[in-house]
């Protein structure tokens, strides 16, 4: 009876899947030690056709144990028999078998059973025994029907075996099965934690503290032989190579090691000018605001944006060089957002944003072969000229006008602003400019250029009187505003007033800069609209580009209006001064504001 | 203030309410007051088109316009200063004025700008060269007075066919042809084209004619041989009207000044330099530097008025400003080297041909 008690506790057990197993109700029956009427059950689900093989022996087990518990140890060898030709290493349970039927047991194996000695390398390779899967006896042995089996070892990182053996029932046999290597792992060891590790291009993972106190890794499992490389990159860090030939260590199969790399810091320092009084962020972290002292920044392609009040001004990407300054020129730009199609070549000189819907702030949307301007309502044809890139804002100058005249040299200096930094420094009409800072100048086109994009500071520049004579003399340049031309046509016109929009939001206190947007008012036709924004602010009194600067094209816009007779007067204010038109070199406004 | 400017005047789109002249329109109206002579009126249309429209292709004429008014002024670096805008503006007649201007400023600072050493440019076999004449195009046509055939050399030296019998004088058109005087008539006639002479106008009372001189605005200005009488042709005119009639005047050679101006007169009884404008104002430029010593024979001028004059005796060339102020001299080395007849090309070069027919060229 206690015998009887303890098969019910090893078979209360698997109870808890009776739902889905077929053999639940034999269980059931057993558990409540109704031997008999498990029997009948258990021959029941035998006799199905559909049954899968492996339940069918499920249900033999089931059925040798209510045999030997109803005492019918006969038939219960008949059920070893028929279980070990499906499963060579099966062994009921002993603590549930009585130890006569145990020897009855044993009995029927040995007729049937032998066992091979594997010594297999390595150890966790999988078995398969004429083509099936097998698994090891917990003795590290592998049971099969007696006869010829053919015996299957494969793991990766190895080249599979194969051997056949004939086994004796009852007897045991030594086989040895070893496998040869065809991979290598790799251990990667590199610093700090979290660098990528890439192999042969293709990003495989992050090294990571694997052991406390141990450097940070990788290992890398099973790589076929041969030469690979490796990178392990970190965000501003030097990235590290290695190219390596794995080849197989028969002595030696432990994981090769790679490194440790120690990835340097990378940094080069970027030094902003332009657009104060906005943010500036690399890479979404916010940097400080403009102007900026030169910063460090991490070495490699950097996302540079710049914004005020919630609008961006500008953004890119900056390529930062690792120890090299680099100057970064600040213009706003319109921002583009891309909708529907890749951007177009041109929208290289633009900010580019990609998001669905656009962000606010955007002055052009781009969109299956179409440019648009949201904020003015104008669509702008992809091959305007504009869209080439922005227009150049403000330049330096040194209050000098230039000209090439074949053969009397070229750059010659054929204008002399009163007062400007030139005559100030001594320069003379009739000289010609040779060299600016060293480098020599090839047209007066060239030293104009090179002139207007002076960083901040004094030139040197090489003047020559008379052909062998030279000198050189320091200028400071000045900063002068700069009028945009008017654009020739009315699609450009519109363009330029988003443009002029995004300039004017970028510089609030820029003169040139608000009177681009009225020009840019006034050539898009609204003519009411740029009169009384001529008249919305002060413009400064100064030489150059001044207030009678303003004064003659608030004079020709209220001619547009019809409005004659405040037209006259402000005309004549322009004409009676020295402003000048288009920057502080320009042509002087004067005679233009007497023509009728 | 910026967000009122973007915001509150968009809104409001006004039609024009009159329609102001373009970028073209005024510069046409500038060209016209350049050619009647009108220059602060061109300048002020001019520096509009420039001032409004700077990227426009009106600009670049504009901006040449400028550089001749300056030019003609004397005011040599902002004349450059124009040209070179010209020049980047497309214009590329300009060059030789900004060449002509950047060389007047040199001289007027005291850097250089002088003519350098004459250089052969053809042997035109010219027995008794008379009058030469620079085309725009750099075509030379030199007079011989002996047979009265006028001949011409491409700008490379090479003799083109084209070779015209029984001219008195002739002068150089802006469009490249050549007035001549002939028996009774003016013609006009295309050396480079060889084309038929074609009638211009009848000399009338200045036939023979001894100088002709075209002026910016294309009339025709004739001195008749004894040199007593000066007559204007316009454009159009049947025949030429009398300006200048005096018989204590010899005026031998014309030269054409810039627009308005008319043209300058070498009057060799005085040994002086006069200009006569349209209206037949009569103005002393200046003596001649040789006094009586000088005998002054051949005259030449160049867009910014400046005025080369040929001695004979000393076979001394001048270049006179419109003051009468010396520019620049040069002196034949040797009595082979004198020249007999000049011309002043539209950079500032020396044309010149020498008393054994050589047709030279000092840059």
């Amino acid at each position: 009876m206690r015998r009887v008690l303890l098969l019910l506790a090893l078979l209360v057990a698997p109870a808890a899947f009776a739902q889905e197993d077929p053999l639940a109700p034999a269980r059931a029956k057993l558990e409540s030690a109704a031997f008999e009427q498990a029997l009948r059950e258990l021959d029941a689900v035998i006799a199905r056709a559909d049954l899968a093989p492996e339940v069918r022996v499920d249900a033999r087990v089931l059925r040798a144990q209510a045999l030997v518990a109803l005492g019918d140890t006969k038939k219960a060898e008949a059920e070893w028999t028929a279980i070990l030709e499906a499963r060579p290493g099966f062994r009921p349970e002993p603590a549930a078998v009585p130890a006569k039927a145990m020897k009855r047991f044993d009995a029927v194996r040995a007729a049937k059973v032998g066992t091979v000695r594997l010594d297999l390398d390595p150890k966790d390779a999988t078995l398969a025994v004429d083509g099936k899967p097998a698994v090891l006896d917990p003795d590290g042995t592998l049971s099969v029907l007696s006869g010829a089996h053919t015996l299957r070892a494969e793991r990766s990182g190895f080249d599979a075996a194969e051997a056949t053996v004939a086994v004796t029932a009852g007897a045991a046999v030594d086989l040895p099965l070893r496998l040869s290597p065809n991979a290598r792992s790799v251990l990667v060891q590199a610093e700090p934690a979290g660098a990528e590790v890439f192999l042969d291009g293709q990003s495989v993972g992050r090294v990571e503290v694997l052991a406390e106190g141990g450097a940070p890794a990788l290992l890398l499992r099973d790589l076929p032989l041969g030469e690979h490389a490796f990178e392990v990159r970190l965000a501003c860090h030097r990235t590290a190579h290695a190219e390596e030939l794995l080849n197989v260590d028969l002595l030696d199969r432990a994981p090769k090691h790679l490194g440790p790399f120690r990835l340097e810091r990378a940094e080069g320092t970027l030094a902003p000018s332009g657009l104060d009084g906005a943010t500036l962020s690399v890479d979404g972290k916010s940097v400080g605001v403009l102007p900026l002292q030169p910063f460090v920044a991490c070495a490699g392609t950097r996302r540079v944006e710049v914004a005020r009040g919630g609008r961006r001004l500008w953004a890119g990407t900056v390529e930062v060089h690792e120890g090299e300054p680099q100057t970064l020129a600040l213009t706003p730009r319109p921002t583009l957002a891309v909708a529907g199609s890749d951007p177009p070549a041109w929208a290289e000189a633009w900010s580019v944003e990609t998001a669905d819907p656009p962000p606010e702030g955007v002055d052009l949307l781009w969109s299956e072969g179409e440019a648009r301007s949201p904020q003015f309502d104008v669509v702008v044809t992809p091959d305007d000229p504009l869209l080439s890139g922005p227009p150049l804002r403000g330049k330096r100058t040194i209050g000098v006008g230039l000209a090439d005249a074949d053969p009397w040299g070229t750059a010659r200096i054929v204008r002399l602003r009163k007062d400007g930094p030139a005559a100030r420094a001594g320069v003379r009409a009739g000289e010609r400019i040779v060299a600016i800072g060293g480098k020599p100048v090839r047209s007066a086109k060239e030293a104009e250029a090179t002139i207007a994009a002076a960083s901040e500071g004094a030139l040197e520049l090489t003047l020559e009187a008379a052909a062998g004579e030279s000198r050189k003399v320091s200028v400071t340049p000045a900063v002068t505003p700069l009028l945009l031309a008017p654009p020739p046509n009315k699609p450009q016109a519109a363009l330029r007033l988003a443009w002029a929009a995004a300039e004017a939001a970028a510089r609030p206190d820029d003169v040139a800069a608000a009177a681009d947007l009225v020009l840019a008012l006034a050539a898009a036709g609204r003519t009411q609209a740029a009169v009384e924004a001529w008249r919305s602010r002060t413009w400064p009194a100064r030489a150059g580009i001044s207030k009678e600067t303003v004064a003659y094209f608030l004079g020709r816009a209220l001619q547009a209006t019809g409005d004659a007779a405040s037209a006259g007067k402000v005309l004549a204010e322009a004409a009676a001064s020295r402003a000048t038109a288009e920057s502080d070199d320009g042509p002087a406004i004067a005679p233009a504001a007497k023509s009728p | 203030m910026r967000a009122v400017v973007a915001a509150g005047v968009l809104a409001c789109a006004l039609p024009l309410h009159a329609a102001a002249p373009g970028p073209a329109d005024l510069l046409a109206r500038a060209r016209g007051a350049e050619l009647a002579g009108k220059e602060e009126e061109a300048a002020r249309d001019a520096t509009r088109v420039v001032v409004e429209a700077p990227a426009s292709d009106a600009a670049a004429g504009a901006a040449a316009l400028l550089g001749r008014v300056r030019l003609g002024e004397g005011a040599f670096g902002e004349a450059a200063w124009w040209l070179e805008r010209a020049v980047r503006g497309g214009a590329r007649d300009a060059a030789p004025l900004r060449a002509l201007a950047v060389r007047g400023l040199l001289r007027a600072q005291g850097m250089g700008g002088g003519w350098g050493a004459p250089q052969d440019v053809a042997a035109t076999n010219v027995k008794r060269p008379a009058a030469l004449l620079q085309l725009p195009s750099g075509t030379r046509a030199v007079l011989d007075g002996k047979t009265a055939t006028l001949i011409s050399f491409a700008a490379d030296g090479k003799r083109l066919p084209t070779e015209i019998g029984d001219v008195q004088a002739a002068a150089a058109r802006a469009d490249g042809k050549l007035v001549v005087a002939a028996g009774e008539q003016l013609f006009l006639v295309d050396p480079e084209r060889g084309s038929p002479a074609e009638p211009l106008a009848s000399l009338g009372r200045f036939a023979p004619a001894a100088a002709l001189a075209v002026d910016a605005a294309g009339d025709v200005w004739i001195a008749d041989r004894k040199g007593v009488r000066l007559g204007r042709l316009p454009a159009g005119a049947p025949e030429p009207v009398l300006v200048v009639e005096s018989k204590s005047m010899r005026m031998e050679a014309l030269a054409p000044l810039p627009p308005g101006r008319g043209v300058a007169v070498l009057d060799t009884r005085a040994g002086a330099l006069l200009s006569v404008g349209p209206d037949g104002t009569l103005h002393p430029m200046a003596a001649l530097p040789w006094g009586e010593r000088g005998r002054p024979v051949a005259l030449a001028s160049d867009p910014a008025g400046q005025l080369a004059v040929l001695d004979e005796k000393t076979g001394e060339v001048v270049l006179l400003d419109g003051e009468g102020s010396v520019r620049d001299r040069l002196a034949a080395s040797t009595d082979r080297e004198a020249p007999a007849a000049i011309a002043l090309g539209r950079d500032g070069s020396l044309d010149l041909v020498t008393g054994d027919g050589r047709l030279r060229r000092a840059p």
